[in-house]
This record gives structure tokens, sequence and C-alpha cells, in this order.
């Protein structure tokens, strides 16, 4: 019965059974917008429509991989501890979803009841509260019912459990019409990527050389980003971003060759030659370094830039793929990248080789992982 | 034209002042008719007249205004909203505008959107459309109707405004061709002509923008890639202007092919679609801007003509 | 009720507002049917047609906030439309307008500031309290209009209480135009009894001005006496001179010079001229002279001529007339002006001060030789007489006296 429910994200559903996966669970009360944000972050849907959406029965599973295979269970809102089909014990992350007019006992009850619940099945779960549909109220209002809900929760949860001091919990306040829900999201994934402090070293060793003041490693499809570097996030350029990559998306079909006579692909899928002209992918230099563990696939690595500002010092918004699910974007001086386009491009090669590496092994681990359980 | 709240001025607001489809929302009611001259070309000035849809105005057109509305009129766009429950009155105004124009502007054109189609589930779209598109046919009597479905949530908008343009840029072939000959330079599966503000269709290289697309081609290209591309770049521009920064061009080499999209003359953007991987995006760039200096002059004549 | 002369007559009150669906429309007006919605007027009683003011009367955007006065044939409407924004509205704003009608040609100044108020204060009630867009509350506007309506035209003034905090407080006054800006040298005169008008809680510079006003007392000189500021007297004076119970005249010398005007022409037969010059200015006691004999000495008054030659030349003292009083009255019918001497500095080479003069030319006088300033300027200025003024500028222009100023050269005008 689980498995007619279970759906699947990634694209390689053949091995999903036999690796090991994080598992995150979704939990709050009705309507208060779970699937909506599953829907919206994994499967495209468009935030108007998640209005059409029908309230989730039963539990459900969802698969996603992204640099390690997630699971995420969506909950009905009248789920218990009990009824959930699995112990709490076994998730990684709790998210408690929770709308920004839910200023009342009940909703602010459930989640502190989950929360002991949690907390007395194992030390190690992330627990982290959306504050949802954000959308809904004016600007002051806002940050008003939002502070209040956290105020809420923490009394309650001090009258209910003395030793909640050492509960980390984290709130967020998120939308689907904005990108608050991909940076909240994106967030909460990062406490689950053990390579994370590697995937930032990356990051950060490719800012310094191509003086570039913001890098993110995103998640193509679900725009979330996996890793940045150690400079803090704001806001704007993260929406940027994600337009950006949403905009890239959305290109793609619409000048798609025929498959048959995909001229690209027919390049190179057989042999993986160097064609002079794409300097960009560079396809020898990776070759040589470290050869490709796994099966030849047909490797081309799209890349895009966008210039902004005509007037100097402009910045260039830069595009490169670096798995099949991951993308490089980087906010590059235009200076930097006009006249120095083959080091960004040479520095881009060995961030996509370490990154491929992390990705590997991380890969092998999980599979290795699953055998062992 | 078109009864009050049926989405003129939301409409006017994304196309010609890039505003977001979620500012629309505070918009208030136009009073009497809002002038606004858009200069899209660089002859061509658009002298679009927003016009207020409560009855006391529409009865001044009708009325009073008659001759200064209706007269020298290009193009007639009139704006149903899909969701209206006046249909009957909606269209017996409708009726007397066409009355009024047929007086006074027999050569215009008649464009009829039926707006706010986002309302309706996708499914029922195409059904719904069609539903309207007789009975609005219907009640134009002989006059000759186009009629879109449109919604300023997606790029069926850029399709209907592309499309009204078309019909007021003078020699569209010729700037076809050309762009067809420069195709052909750059090796090109496709280029296509931009207004440089409103990112609407100008012209492309495979002739007029309402072609149905040849199931023999060798590329699968969307049959709504020109509209999608609109709203698509319309949508970034904003989302830059949000950071105070300015789109400017845009390159990209992706699984399936490579495309750059960049200025071509002071108010027209260019977006050449390759698909041979062997050709190089700077190789387009030098392209274009070898070719700027003659669509310049091109479009100077084109309007002269 | 008041004549249609002091104030103009309301002809109809009517309050108009943005209708999502209807766009303008009139939602109530007193009289009924006064102001006609349908394209075809049906009645004789009809006003006006409200469709061809209605964009006046709910304006686009730039208009809000502003007086707007509009006319048709016969009538002009004014109003002050207000636009009260908010996402609570259905399109995002609220507008309304409360227009009154009057005559054409009735003269609207003093209403004003009477519909800016009443704009002002249902823009208050709405923002409040929705006192305008909610149905319910909505229904007492008719009420207001038919109070505005008839309380200003019979009374001039209305109070209507509106809500517990909000109320219309209106009263029309009449309405002055701003008096050009008051001059040291000018000379106020007083058109009514002032003494026995001042009342204690009168401002305490006005009644310490008002006693030194004699129609000899020049402003300057007003200040000095009544130990006031100078710039506060000007401002008292000022005020006086609103309120038209004041005027002004120049400052009477003997070495004055008048001229007619034009108009005598026609005011030399006005009865309110012809009868009573001879009494005003005869001194008492004295036989009046009889018109033609005082309107042949007006024509004697000629620029380059002083007072004193005049008198001289047409023994006034003889006759028992009070010079001042002659001079002043013909410069208030207005029939008579002042001539003014403008000395301006020619060539301005530096001189030494003759030795002859006893008081010490002031610096600042050759600067003001520019031809802007006139004697009676620089006579107050410097609170000196025309004789000594006389005196400096002969040492100025290096004249040799007795009418030759040198290289100041006199002016007349």
């Amino acid at each position: 019965m689980t498995s007619a429910l279970q759906q699947s994200y990634g694209g390689v559903d053949a091995e999903n059974e036999s690796i090991k996966r994080t598992k995150i669970l979704l939990l709050g009360t009705r309507r208060s917008g779970k699937t909506s944000i599953l829907q919206v972050l994994f499967k495209d849907l468009p935030p108007k429509q998640t209005f059409y959406l029908e309230p989730t029965m039963r539990v459900t599973r969802h698969t996603f991989d992204t640099i390690i295979p997630l699971e995420i269970w969506d909950s009905p809102g009248n789920v218990t501890a009990d009824t959930l089909g699995s112990p709490l014990s076994h998730f990684s992350t709790v998210i408690f979803v929770i709308d920004i007019r839910d200023l009342y006992q009940q909703p602010v009850a459930k989640l502190v009841e989950f929360v002991v619940a949690a907390f007395q099945a194992s030390q190690n779960i992330d627990f982290e509260v959306f504050v949802h549909k954000a959308e809904k109220l004016q600007e002051d209002d806002k940050y008003e019912n939002f502070r209040q809900i956290h105020e809420r929760v923490i009394d309650r949860l001090a009258d209910e459990w003395p030793e909640f001091e050492q509960v980390p919990l984290n709130f967020y306040l998120t939308s689907v019409y904005d990108h608050t829900l991909q940076d909240a999201f994106s967030r909460v994934v990062h406490k689950v990527i053990d390579s994370l402090p590697y995937l930032e070293g990356l990051l950060n060793i490719f800012c310094s050389n191509t003086s570039c003041p913001k890098a993110f490693l995103f998640d193509i499809r679900s725009k979330l980003y996996v890793a940045t570097d150690a400079s803090p996030v704001d806001q704007v350029t993260h929406n940027l971003c994600c337009d950006y990559l949403q905009m890239l998306n959305s290109f793609g079909p619409l000048y798609k060759s025929n498959a048959t006579s995909n001229p690209r692909t027919a390049v190179f899928s057989p042999t993986q030659a160097t064609s002079p002209d794409e300097s960009s992918s560079t396809p020898t230099i990776s070759s040589s370094s470290s050869p490709p563990s796994s099966p030849p696939k047909p490797i081309v690595f799209p890349s895009a830039a966008a210039s902004l500002t005509p007037s100097q010092p402009g910045t260039t918004l830069t595009y490169h793929l670096i798995t099949p699910h991951l993308a490089l974007l980087a906010l590059l001086p235009t200076t930097v990248y006009e006249m120095r386009r083959g080091l960004v491009e040479w520095n881009v090669v060995w961030f996509r080789e370490g990154v491929r590496e992390i990705w590997e092994v991380e890969k092998e681990r999980s599979v290795a992982d699953s055998v062992i359980s | 034209m078109g009864a009050s709240g049926s989405g003129k001025t939301s409409m006017r607001s994304m196309i010609f002042s890039n505003n977001p489809a979620s500012l629309t929302s505070r918009l208030g009611a136009t009073i009497d008719v809002e002038q606004n001259h858009v200069r899209f070309l660089d002859d061509l000035i658009l002298n679009l007249w927003d016009c207020g849809g409560q009855d006391a105005f529409m009865d001044s057109y009708l009325s009073a205004q008659r001759a200064t509305i209706f007269s020298h009129v290009g193009v007639l766009i009139y704006v149903f909203d899909v969701e209206s429950r006046e249909m009957t009155k909606d269209l017996e105004y409708y009726h007397d505008c066409l009355l009024g124009l047929s007086q006074f502007s027999k050569d215009a054109s008649v464009f009829l959107l039926v707006h706010k189609m986002d309302l309706v589930r996708e499914s029922e779209r195409t059904a719904v459309l069609h539903r309207k598109t007789a009975e609005l046919e219907k009640a134009s009597g002989d006059i000759t109707v186009r009629v879109h479905g449109t919604s300023i949530y997606d790029e069926t908008l850029y399709k209907a405004w592309s499309s009204i343009v078309n019909t007021l840029i003078p020699n569209v072939r010729n700037l076809s061709k050309h762009l067809r000959i420069f195709a052909e330079a750059c090796n090109a599966t496709e280029v296509i002509l931009f207004e440089r503000t409103t990112f609407l269709v100008i012209a492309t290289s495979s002739g007029h923008s309402d072609q149905t697309v040849d199931p023999l081609a060798p590329h699968a290209l969307d049959t709504k890639r020109y509209e999608r591309t609109s709203e698509l770049i319309k949508a970034f521009k904003q989302s830059c202007s949000r950071l105070r920064e300015e789109f400017h061009s845009l390159e990209m080499e992706l699984a399936d092919f490579t495309a750059v999209l960049d200025e071509m003359t002071k108010n027209t953007y260019i977006l050449v679609v390759v698909h041979d991987p062997t050709i190089e995006t700077a190789a387009i760039r030098m392209n274009i801007r070898i070719a700027r200096r003659k669509f310049e002059e091109l479009q100077g004549d084109s309007l002269v003509s | 009720m008041p004549s249609e002369t002091f104030l103009p007559r309301i002809h109809s009150v009517f309050y108009a507002i943005f209708d999502v669906k209807q766009g303008p429309k009139i939602v109530y007006q007193v009289p009924e049917g006064q102001v006609s919605s349908s394209p075809h007027p049906s009645s004789n009683r009809v006003l006006f047609n409200f469709n061809d003011i209605s964009k006046y009367v709910i304006p686009s955007n730039p208009l809000c906030g502003r007086l707007v006065i509009c006319a048709t044939r016969n009538h002009h409407i004014i109003g002050f439309p207000v636009s009260i924004l908010g996402s609570e509205y259905k399109r995002n704003y609220f507008r309304f307008n409360l227009c009154f009608v009057f005559e054409r040609a009735a003269d609207l100044s003093c209403y004003k500031p009477i519909v800016r108020k009443v704009g002002r204060v249902l823009a208050a009630c709405e923002e409040e309290s929705k006192f305008l867009s909610s149905s319910q509350s909505s229904l007492a506007m008719h009420a207001i209009l038919e109070q505005l309506y008839e309380d200003l035209n019979s009374y001039s003034e209305t109070s209507i209480p509106i809500d517990k905090f909000n109320s219309i407080e209106l009263k029309i006054f009449p309405f002055y135009p701003n008096p050009p800006p008051v001059k040291d040298w000018q000379v106020p005169l007083a058109l009514i009894n002032l003494k026995s008008r001042v009342e204690d809680n009168w401002d305490l510079t006005v009644r310490k001005v008002c006693e030194h006003i004699n129609g000899i007392n020049h402003v300057r000189r007003i200040a000095q006496l009544a130990d006031c500021d100078l710039q506060l007297t000007r401002q008292a004076v000022a005020h006086l001179l609103y309120y038209q119970v004041i005027m002004t005249v120049d400052i009477f010398q003997y070495s004055n010079m008048y001229t007619l005007r034009k108009n005598v022409q026609w005011l030399a037969d006005e009865p309110h001229v012809k009868d009573e010059c001879g009494p005003y200015v005869t001194k008492p006691g004295k036989p009046v002279p009889d018109w033609p004999k005082l309107l042949f000495l007006y024509s004697r008054l000629k620029p380059g001529k002083t007072v004193f030659e005049w008198m001289q030349g047409h023994d006034i003292h003889e006759l028992g007339i009070d010079v001042r009083r002659f001079t002043s009255f013909g410069v208030i019918k207005g029939f008579l002006r002042r001539v003014h001497r403008y000395p301006p500095l020619v060539y301005s080479r530096r001189r030494t001060s003759s030795p002859l003069i006893l008081n010490p030319l002031p610096p600042e006088l050759t600067p003001m030789l520019n031809g802007e300033h006139h004697t009676d300027e620089l006579s107050t200025h410097f609170e000196v007489g025309w004789p000594l003024l006389q005196q400096w500028l002969t040492a100025i222009g290096g004249g040799k006296g007795n009418g030759d100023f040198g290289e100041v050269v006199m002016i007349y005008r």
C-alpha cells in the first residue's frame, strides 16, 4: 500500500529501493499548506494552482534526489505520533507547518505535543517550524503574527516541558508566492547534508579565485540551494538566482530539438571527444584529472550567462551545470567574466570535479548504509 | 474598452509599465479615458486609450464623446471578463461600440480578449474559450474579429498583444525576410525580434507569428515559444529591477540549443536560437553586432514606406 | 434672507460618488430633480445635465484634493473632490464630492473655504468610520445636504453633528481681497469712527495704533507715537485696511504737488463730491465757497507747482480753506493725486560735503538716489523734513540751491 503512494521526484527510479534515504516528516494542522509546499517545490506547481489541491487523507511518501537522497513524508492534518506508521526516531527532520493566521490554542498545542514526542523519541531530530502563508497578511501584521506564534510556542513549551531549553527549535516565515519557502527549506536540508562543509569549502575557493561576491549550488528542479559560500545570503540576491534558474528551466523546453536528431547529444554521447568549440564544458580536463566512475552518460554541461546593468561595473549572473541535478550560480563582476572567461570556466571545471567526487561518495554511502541496515 | 473591472488597466500596466501581475490588484478604477503614448519603435508611437468601463462612461463614449472616441482608431481591443455575470449587457455595449467604430473608423481591426482565463480550471479552458469565441463571433456580425483567451498570469497575454501590435507595424514581412537572411547567416534555427520595453514579438524569421508549426521541421519548437519567451524575459527583468539591476543580455548553451538574446537596435532585442553545437555564442554575438546597422536602417525604412 | 448682492444663493447641493459599476453618479441632491442624470431632461426645472460635468465632479487623480469649479451655460458648480485610498475598497479607492451650484454670475469667493471644509470633514469621517462608504451610515448624507442647503441659504451658518467626534461647523464670511503692502510714508485715514469701535479684546497693537490714526500721522510716526514695533504697526494698519475701515493717503506738506485725474470729468458732477466738498474743506466759521470755485482751485494744482506756491497764487488763506483737508478730500474721492518727486543722481562724482550744511549728510542717502525712491520715502526714512532734504540733495548734486540741484535731477510723477 505504501509503495502505491510513493511518488518519486528524482531521476533514478530503479535504484530507489536499495538506498537509504534521509527522512523528513512534514506535519501541520489541516489546510496549513503542507502538500502545497511539496507540490510547489518538487512538482513545479504554479503557486496560484495550490488553491485547487485536494486535502491529503493519509501519509504519503515522496522521494527526492539531490546531493543526498531524501524521503519526505506528507501527513494529513489529523495524524498523531501513533498513526504515523513509523517511529519518529526514524526521521532526521520534522517540519511543522502552521498557518500564519492560526494564533489559537489548537495548532500551537498540536505543535508542542509533537515537539515533546519527537524529543522523547530521539535527541537528534531537527525540529523546524514554517510559519506559512505569509502572503495572506500585510507587512506589519506578518511580523507581528510571526512573533506572537513564536512566543506562544516557546511559552507553552516551557510550561509543558522544563528541559525545553535544549530544544533547538527554528522558526521560518514562508510563502509559496515568493522564494522564502525555497530559502527556508534549503536551510532545513543543509542540516542533513553531512558533506556540507566540503561543498561550502569548494564554493569558498571558487569565490575567492574568481572574485565572485556570491555563489550558490542549486538543485535545479526544486530551486533549493544545497550549499553556498561563506558570505551571508541576502534575500534579494537569492530571489534573483531563483528567478534566473526558473527562467532557464522554462526556456529549455521551448526550443527543443526533436529527440531523434539532437545534434548536441549526437556529438557528445559516443566518444566524449574534445570539441574545439565547447571550451566551457571542456571534458578533456575532467577526463584527464579523474576518469568518470559512473557509466558514460551524455555529458553536456549547459551554461548560461546573463549580463545585468550595461554600465560599469556590471554584474554577470552565470549558470553552470555541475551534476545532472545541480548547478552552480554565481554573481560575477562583468569585467571578470568577459576578460577572464577561460579562467572562470577552468575554475568551474575543478569545482565540478570536487562536487562530483562528493556526490559519488554520498551515493556509495547511502547504498552501503542500506545494505548494512 | 470593456466592462468595468474586466482587467483593461491591469493588462496595460503589465505590458507597457513593466508591473508584475501581483501588483495589479492595487490599481484603481480608471476615470473616463486615460491616454498613454507608448513609443513602440523609433517612429511608431502607439496612442493607447484606456477607457473606464463604468456605465456612465460607456454611455458617454457612445453619445457625447462618440466622435472623439471612435475617430482614427487603428485597433479596438475589447476586453470581456470570462466570468462576467452580465454578458448580455456587455454584449449590448460591445455591439454599440462596433456601430460607433463602423461609423468613424471603418478600417480598424477588432481584437476581442476573453480575459481572466486563469479563473477557469486548466482542463476546461479550451472548451470555455471555444464557447466564448463562438458567442462573440456571432455577436460581431459580419465584422472580422480575432478572439484571444488571455490571463495576466501566463503567456497568453503576450501572444494576444504581440498579434495586436503586429497589425500596426507596417511592413512586418520585410523585417521577417531580413530576419530570415540573418538566420541563415548565423546558421540559426530561428531568429526573433522583440520590442525592447514590452518584449512583444515584432517579427520572426519564420514569418508571421501566428503560423502553425510544420510537423516535418527538424526541431520540436514549442508552439507557444514566442509568448513564453516574452513572459519569461519580462519576469526576469522584473526580478532584476527588484535588485536595482537592469537586465542587459543573455546567452545560453543548454542541452538542446544555444541561444543569444541581445540588443539589436535601440528599441529592439533579438533572440537567436541555434541548434548546431559547433557554433559559439561569441560568433552569434559578432553577427548581431554586424547586423545592427542594417536593422537600424531597415526599421527606419519600414516605417517610412 | 440675505440679499443676492451680499451672498450668492445656493441653487442646489448634491453629493456624488464613483460607483464601481456605474461610474460617477449623484447619490443625493437637494432640492430633488435639479440636476438631471438622464441624457434627455424631461422637466424645465432641471438646471443642467450631470453627465456634462461629471468629469469635473469625479475627476481623475490630479484634481482630487483641490477645489474644482466648473461652469455650465447658466451655473457654476463648485466642489472639492476627495479620493481616499485603501485596499479595503473594491477598486482600491473611494472617491466622492459634495458640490454646490450657484448662478453663473455669482461671486463664489466666500464659499471657497466652506466647500473645502465640508470636503475635509467628510473625508475625515470616512477615514475614521467608513461613514460614507458603508451603506447604512451614508443614508444620513441626505439630511446633511438638506441642512446645508437650508441653513446656509437662510442663516449663512450651520452646525451639523455627524457622529460622536465630527461635525460640520460653517459660517460664511464676506470675502475681502488682501490689501497692498503698507509703506512707512503712508498716512492712514479713518473711514468710520474707529475710537468708538475699539473693544478690550482687540489686539493690543491695533488698539494703540488706532489712537494715533488722524489723517496726519504717517505709519512710521504712528509707530513712534504709539511706542510699537514698526513691523507690527504696519501689520495693524494692513489689518484695518483689510476690513476697509481706513484708507491711506500721503503725507501733507506745503511742498507737496498734486494734479487732477481724468475721472474728475465725471466725478465733478457727482452729488457726493459736489455737495460734500465745501463743508469738509472749509475751516469752521468761514463761509463755504461754491463748488465751481473749489473745482477751479483744484484745477490749478499742477505738477511742478507746490501747494505753498498755489496758496500764494490764489489767496487760499483768505478763503478760509483748510488746505490739508482740501487735498485729502480730492485724494479720498479719487480725482486728485499726489505728484511725487523722484530725485535720481545722474553723475555720481564724489563730493566733499558742503560746509554750509549743519546736519551731516547721511552716507546711505546717495545710493538711494536711483530713481526708485521718492522724496516722501526719503523723508520718512531719514526722519527729516523737505527743507533739510532739499539742502542735502543740493549738496550731493552740487547745485546752487533754490530749485537747482546740480546733478540730482528732479522727476515729477
